[in-house]
């Protein structure tokens, strides 16, 4: 009895041991994680004459052309929202989608010289790649707050909940990112291949147009895909208050779930031949 | 490749990173997911197009505004929630206020996870009996699909089921002697209700007959016993009316008269090989499902059946050294099953949609918030939660006040309206003296009573 008490204190301690230790592992693997997205963000920037700024331009500019071509020249209508504020209102959360995903794609094969001197989890490439456009989206998110200020939007309180919902697009962003970054080591096409992607996966997004007015069967379409499903909410939230397709958010939580342990799946399994193909 | 299970058993199932079949822990979680998400687009969708024939999810949205909104004793008298109130489950409680917050869709989500888990509890003990980590993944596979769970998620909903997934932790839990793993998972198999009494005490005799869960057999047999044996005095819930179709006056026969001869049949299957006591079990859950309800009621594609699937898999995993030999039989078999599953999605899902389901949309983008309505079981539960009112169907032994607002789609019926109460309602909406119609289109009728309604006007 005495014996078997002891056993299962030293076991108890053992448990906590390991518990410590990974925490302190996952401590500083969180930590490289930031110093790598920190990194990424100041060599990006670095050398142009307008730096962070860019991270606001590059919004701007494209709001202007679409709300020119699709509000002033096609007259689209998205009423009572104006359209460049409805459209930055989509774009801004598309891109930092997008963005993620693009500079996931290259970030192990990119980095090979790193690879080759020390020893750390190759997944901590693509977590920082995504992680620092994560910080550039901040920006343009801030944009999209000035031009809500500008046209005088009413913005509601349901907008509390975007921070739930974009936690979400982090970790389906993720997710991808980790699928690509290690299939593009084995097959440099995918970086292609993923800019094609991306721009049919757009125009099958709610960016541009807005969900009513399309046939039910569309709509639907276009909510299951789950990044459509989240920007349709986010702008729901923000502009009218209220949901209007909650459960389509659902299955976007549950593919997101899927992406994120699948990508990482994915990753570990391909990770032991990084070293063989670069 | 050598490696060694968590009992200290030296094993040859690899280190999970060489095979499709032979997924690794991050791969077994995103194959649950997988599950889950495909389930869960189904049901939104199907929900979406309001999908049906009978919709039980409207029984317990209306379950769980009655209760969010302070009015539980209203769940015995409303005919949505009376057979709901009488299973006894405890975890509408807790599900209420969840979704009250989260919406129709989080039941979908979640119940397709709680059921997929399922999978990844029979991998384990696949594992820990040292199968090859394919026969595993195949089996757990087979009880993924296995069409009873998966009408349960994608055309219902029923709490009920998730006891498939519960009673596989249970055993996982029990094999792997973690008394408090064991526990909760009893624990929560309560929550579910009476429905899944018996499972329980079937699963406590498995255990019971396995060398290594003597004592948590018995506990899971002591503890099922005394807790519903306290429940049926009344003492851990209300007595509420008896009006389900299993009674636990059963229930508790079943315990105290077929308990004995239930363990001395089983004890002369008590081997791990082709037919195992599992085998006997599953034949049990099988033999009480025509019992209590009809052969049809046994058929692998409605909800009833559902508690076979743990029982049916657990026998396939004791058999699982001969499933392994037959390797390209049984994925052969996982290949039909999955075509059969897709003939019946499309027979099942795609068909009885109603044409009309824009109408039935806009008349109901014109019912105010807070006002009652009365319609069809599958309509309902595009209302929200947090109405005040809840509305009832339209069979009903209540005087139906006035101002209330009536949705008909007589083109479909959801089992619970009959044609003559359908015939009866469509007879008022067409008498200005009873009510004014607010929308009319495709067969979608939207009007308001202007005056109370009494039951015997619908012929009921």
């Amino acid at each position: 009895m005495v014996h078997n008490a002891s056993t299962s204190t030293i076991r108890r301690w053992e448990w906590w041991n390991r518990l410590a230790k990974r925490l302190q592992g996952a401590g500083l693997w969180v930590e490289l994680t930031r110093n790598l997205a920190s990194r990424d963000v100041e060599t990006r920037y670095k050398h142009s004459l307008l730096g962070l700024y860019w991270a606001i331009i590059n919004p701007l500019v494209t709001a202007a052309i679409f709300g020119f071509v699709f509000g002033v020249i096609f007259h689209v209508s998205t009423k009572p929202i104006p359209y460049v504020v409805f459209y930055l209102g989509g774009l801004t959360f598309w891109n930092f989608f997008a963005n993620g995903v693009m500079s996931a794609v290259g970030s192990v094969s990119g980095n090979a010289a790193l690879l080759a001197k020390i020893y750390f989890p190759r997944i901590v490439l693509p977590t920082a790649a995504v992680l620092a456009r994560f910080i550039d989206f901040l920006f343009s998110l801030g944009v999209l707050v000035v031009f809500i200020l500008l046209y005088r939007v009413p913005v509601h309180w349901t907008s509390l909940w975007i921070p739930g919902i974009l936690m979400i697009q982090v970790f389906f962003t993720l997710g991808i990112g980790y699928m690509v970054a290690a299939l593009n080591v084995l097959y440099r096409d995918v970086t292609q291949l993923m800019g094609l992607l991306l721009m049919v996966w757009l125009y099958f997004s709610p960016v541009m147009y807005r969900l009513s007015g399309h046939p039910q069967s569309l709509q639907i379409i276009l909510l299951i895909n789950p990044v459509g499903a989240m920007i349709e909410v986010e702008r729901n939230v923000i502009f009218t208050g209220h949901v209007l397709h909650p459960e389509y958010l659902w299955v976007a939580i549950a593919w997101t779930g899927f992406v994120f342990l699948g990508g990482i799946a994915l990753f570990k399994r391909v990770e032991p031949l990084f070293a063989e193909v670069m | 490749m050598i490696s060694t299970l968590n009992d200290g058993t030296a094993t040859n199932r690899g280190n999970g990173q060489g095979h499709l079949l032979q997924p690794d822990r991050f791969a077994r979680w995103a194959w649950v997911w997988a599950y889950g998400a495909v389930v869960t687009t189904l049901a939104v969708v199907r929900h979406s197009l309001y999908v049906v024939h009978g919709y039980s999810l409207s029984g317990y949205l209306a379950a769980f505004s009655l209760i969010t909104h302070g009015r539980p004793e209203e769940l015995l008298t409303n005919p949505l929630t009376r057979a709901i109130a009488s299973n006894h489950s405890w975890i509408i409680w807790i599900l209420a206020p969840l979704v009250s917050v989260l919406g129709a869709g989080f039941l979908f989500f979640f119940s397709a996870l709680v059921v997929g888990s399922g999978a990844l509890a029979l991998y384990r003990v696949g594992q820990l009996w040292q199968l090859e980590p394919r026969t595993s993944a195949i089996i757990s596979s087979l009880y993924l699909l296995y069409p009873s769970l998966i009408a349960a998620n994608i055309y219902d909903f029923h709490p009920e089921v998730w006891a498939a997934s519960l009673l596989l932790w249970l055993v996982w839990f029990a094999l792997k002697k973690n008394w408090w793993g064991f526990g909760i998972m009893l624990v929560l198999m309560t929550g579910l209700g009476i429905p899944v009494a018996g499972a329980l005490m079937l699963t406590g005799i498995g255990l019971l007959l396995s060398k290594k869960s003597v004592w948590f057999g018995a506990t899971d047999l002591t503890f099922t016993v005394l807790y519903w044996s306290l429940e049926h005095g009344g003492l851990i819930f209300p007595h509420w009316a008896w009006t389900g179709r299993l009674s636990l006056r059963t229930v508790l026969y079943l315990m105290w008269v077929l308990l004995p001869p239930s363990v001395a049949a089983v004890t002369l299957f008590r081997r791990r090989s082709a037919l195992n006591h599992w085998w006997l079990l599953a034949g049990v859950v099988l033999a009480w499902n025509i019992a209590q309800g009809s052969v049809a009621d046994t058929s692998p594609f409605t909800d009833h059946s559902a508690l076979l699937a743990p029982f049916g898999a657990m026998a396939l995993l004791a058999s699982g050294t001969i499933f392994g030999r037959f390797g390209k039989w049984a994925l052969l078999w996982s290949t039909g099953w999955v075509v059969l599953m897709g003939g019946y999605l499309y027979h099942s899902t795609w068909r009885p949609r109603p044409a009309n389901g824009v109408e039935i949309a806009a008349a109901l983008s014109l019912v105010p918030k807070s006002s009652l309505l009365v319609s069809q079981s599958y309509i309902l539960p595009h209302r929200g939660v947090t109405d005040r009112n809840w509305p009832t169907t339209v069979i009903t032994s209540r005087i139906i006040p006035n101002h209330t607002y009536v949705l008909l789609n007589p083109e479909v019926s959801d089992g619970y309206s009959t044609s003559p109460i359908l015939t009866a309602w469509l007879n008022i909406a067409k008498s200005p003296a009873k009510s004014r119609i607010r929308y009319h289109a495709a067969g979608v009728w939207l009007f308001q009573l202007t005056r109370p309604l009494p039951p015997q006007s619908l012929g009921g």
